[in-house]
């Protein structure tokens, strides 16, 4: 276990300087830099500038000294922020985030993993047509339709909730369900068609003959094997939240990671355009190697390379 | 994993077939079978036809109707669905089921093209990879497992901010990351294919190999790309929508359903319909796209369909 963990580790390492490197690139590539405004700076002022940060030496250099700053755990100051540092902001922002993305998933499981398990159980009923249905509807409505029209009918019409913000402890509530609707849904049909590929086994043939009452059946030998999709599907959703946070957090003007880099993106802050996405790169990697372990764990059928 | 589209017509013989015995010689071929069963699936019977009624409307529609999709009327302002704009105006006084025709053209026309490209790479790179084997098989394959595990969403979101938001550039930019999956999929579908005797007969015939896969494996998984790619639009439609949405997709005064519903969504405490409206539409299309998607699958590949 421990020397499979360690060989993943030591996978990720080009994994995470291809990332680096293409962003680094790609925005060095871009027409326009960080100190192109509207209003015209004088061309001494400019210069300065690029000399201040570096932005005149060869990219390959600048890149070197961008790695190596980042393996002391440096990312930089923000161009846009005067005097901020990246890592303050991301100390920060990503909190907000993390906490969002972790209560949307806790939902999606608590309410995804019981539809599809009745789903499986109750087949081809009333219960598992409903619950698959509603899933399919939880599937096809995109977030930035399901986030307006709460906050529109949760928020500004019944006025349940604050319609936006991140003040009082409710204000999570509708963006943690908005964003964590889809994955309930998927969450709810990856279960389901686990869950009766389990149910259909010989060891549940034969610990129902021998008279183990279903519940233990379901919860106890069914859940452990029919969970499995759905644990492989953890590393795809986390991706996906992160996309979703891009959109939620500016729904809702959470100050979190997200609404960060869309809008360091827009104002062509690039060391803060690199720092989000170096944390969204390591925290997908790490997230990977959760669900590979979980997964061996949960099936030590699997053999790890 | 055994080639989950059988290609042998023979044995794909489904009992339950209202079987002429005059023509029983014949048998059926794979694309007959999944029309029949795709035929009996009502709710993708009436998907394709909803959403052939919205694309009508949205590419035929303009031509019949009076207002255009730019024309501004400031003096009457937002106002709500009545008899004259059907589904109302917006803050500039543009009629909104104009908006909508013209954004639905956008929307779906990037879903379509998007799709396209990526299929177009998608095919190639899979049948090279999985007809090649061996080093080079793993070597492509290694490029693809890499080019996954990228947050693919924040690179084009860097890519139309950085390069500017050139619709051109939405099309390249949405096809580029679809296509790993398709190679992934063509790959496997191409490696058991080589296997059969028709290739091997192809291969003693002389034929050169690229001719081999262009005309004798591609073919053979058109099928599974096909279900791929209708569930591929309704995905790639809402990666646009969400650009459109951060400001990063189409630009003004173009439109398409993700404009409009950002539109809406700002001024939705004024004007909900601007954000009803366009919300209905998009998530009809794309319920309908995976109702025909799934629909699909089901026909063409009866075993793996859900029971």
């Amino acid at each position: 276990m421990f020397k499979f963990i360690l060989n993943r580790l030591l996978q990720a390492i080009p994994v995470l300087l291809i990332i680096i490197a293409m962003t680094f690139f790609m925005v060095k590539a871009a027409p326009g830099g960080p100190f192109s405004q509207e209003r015209k700076v004088s061309p001494q002022i400019i210069e300065k500038m690029n000399e201040h940060y570096g932005l005149n030496d060869p990219a390959i250099v600048q890149f070197y000294h961008y790695v190596v700053n980042c393996l002391q755990g440096d990312l930089g100051y923000s161009y846009k922020y005067e005097g901020r540092t990246v890592n303050e902001m991301i100390g920060e922002s990503f909190p907000v985030s993390l906490k969002l993305g972790g209560i949307s998933l806790l939902f999606a499981l608590c309410v995804g993993v019981p539809a599809g398990v009745l789903g499986a159980v109750k087949k081809n009923t009333f219960w598992d047509y409903s619950s698959m249905s509603v899933a399919l509807i939880g599937i096809c409505l995109p977030t930035f339709v399901v986030g307006p029209l709460a906050s529109l009918i949760f928020g500004l019409w019944l006025g349940w909730f604050n319609v936006s913000g991140w003040f009082v402890p409710s204000d999570c509530v509708l963006p943690a369900i908005t964003l964590g609707l889809a994955y309930a849904a998927y969450i709810a049909r990856l279960t389901r068609s686990g869950m009766l590929d389990i149910l259909s086994q010989d060891y549940i043939r034969t610990a129902r003959s021998k008279g183990v009452k279903e519940s233990t059946i379901v919860w106890k030998h069914a859940l452990k094997g029919g969970l499995l999709p759905v644990v492989s599907f953890m590393g795809p959703a986390l991706a996906g939240l992160i996309a979703g946070s891009f959109v939620i957090e500016t729904i809702y003007q959470i100050p979190g990671l997200g609404r960060h880099f869309v809008n360091a993106a827009l104002n062509r802050d690039y060391t803060m355009v690199m720092g989000t996405v170096l944390v969204y790169a390591v925290l997908i990697i790490v997230a990977n190697l959760l669900v590979d372990i979980v997964q061996v764990v949960l099936n030590p059928r699997l053999k790890y390379e | 994993m055994v080639n989950p589209l059988n290609l042998n017509p023979k044995e794909e013989q489904i009992p339950e077939l209202p079987v002429d015995l005059t023509q029983v010689e014949e048998g059926s071929s794979l694309w007959a079978d999944a029309w029949y069963r795709l035929r009996k699936n009502r709710f993708a019977v009436f998907s394709i036809i909803v959403f052939v009624l919205i694309a009508l409307l949205s590419y035929v529609g303009p031509l019949f109707y009076s207002y255009g999709y730019t024309e501004q009327n400031l003096i009457y302002g937002a106002q709500g669905p009545s008899l004259e704009h059907f589904f109302g105006t917006d803050y500039l006084g543009r009629d909104l089921l104009a908006r909508i025709m013209f954004g639905g053209r956008i929307s779906i026309g990037v879903g379509f093209i998007a799709t396209f490209i990526s299929l177009g790479i998608g095919v190639l790179y899979g049948a090279v990879s999985g007809y090649a084997g061996g080093k080079v098989d793993n070597v492509m394959m290694r490029i693809v497992d890499i080019l996954y595990a990228m947050p693919y969403a924040i690179f084009i979101i860097l890519l139309m901010v950085l390069f500017g938001r050139n619709i051109f550039l939405l099309f390249f930019a949405l096809g580029a990351v679809q296509w790993l999956t398709v190679a992934r999929i063509v790959r496997g579908q191409v490696i058991s294919i080589k296997k059969q005797e028709f290739i091997e007969a192809a291969i003693s015939l002389g034929l050169p190999t690229n001719r081999i896969i262009l005309r004798h494996v591609i073919p053979n998984v058109l099928g599974v790309v096909i279900v791929y790619a209708t569930l591929t639009i309704p995905s790639v439609m809402l990666l646009e929508a969400f650009l459109s949405f951060l400001g990063l997709g189409v630009q003004p005064p173009m439109a398409s359903w993700g404009v409009l519903i950002k539109d809406g969504a700002e001024n939705m405490t004024v004007y909900p319909w601007m954000l009803l409206i366009p919300s209905f539409f998009f998530s009809l299309t794309l319920f309908c796209l995976n109702f025909v998607g799934d629909g699909l699958r089901d026909a063409l590949d009866p075993r793996s369909s859900k029971d």
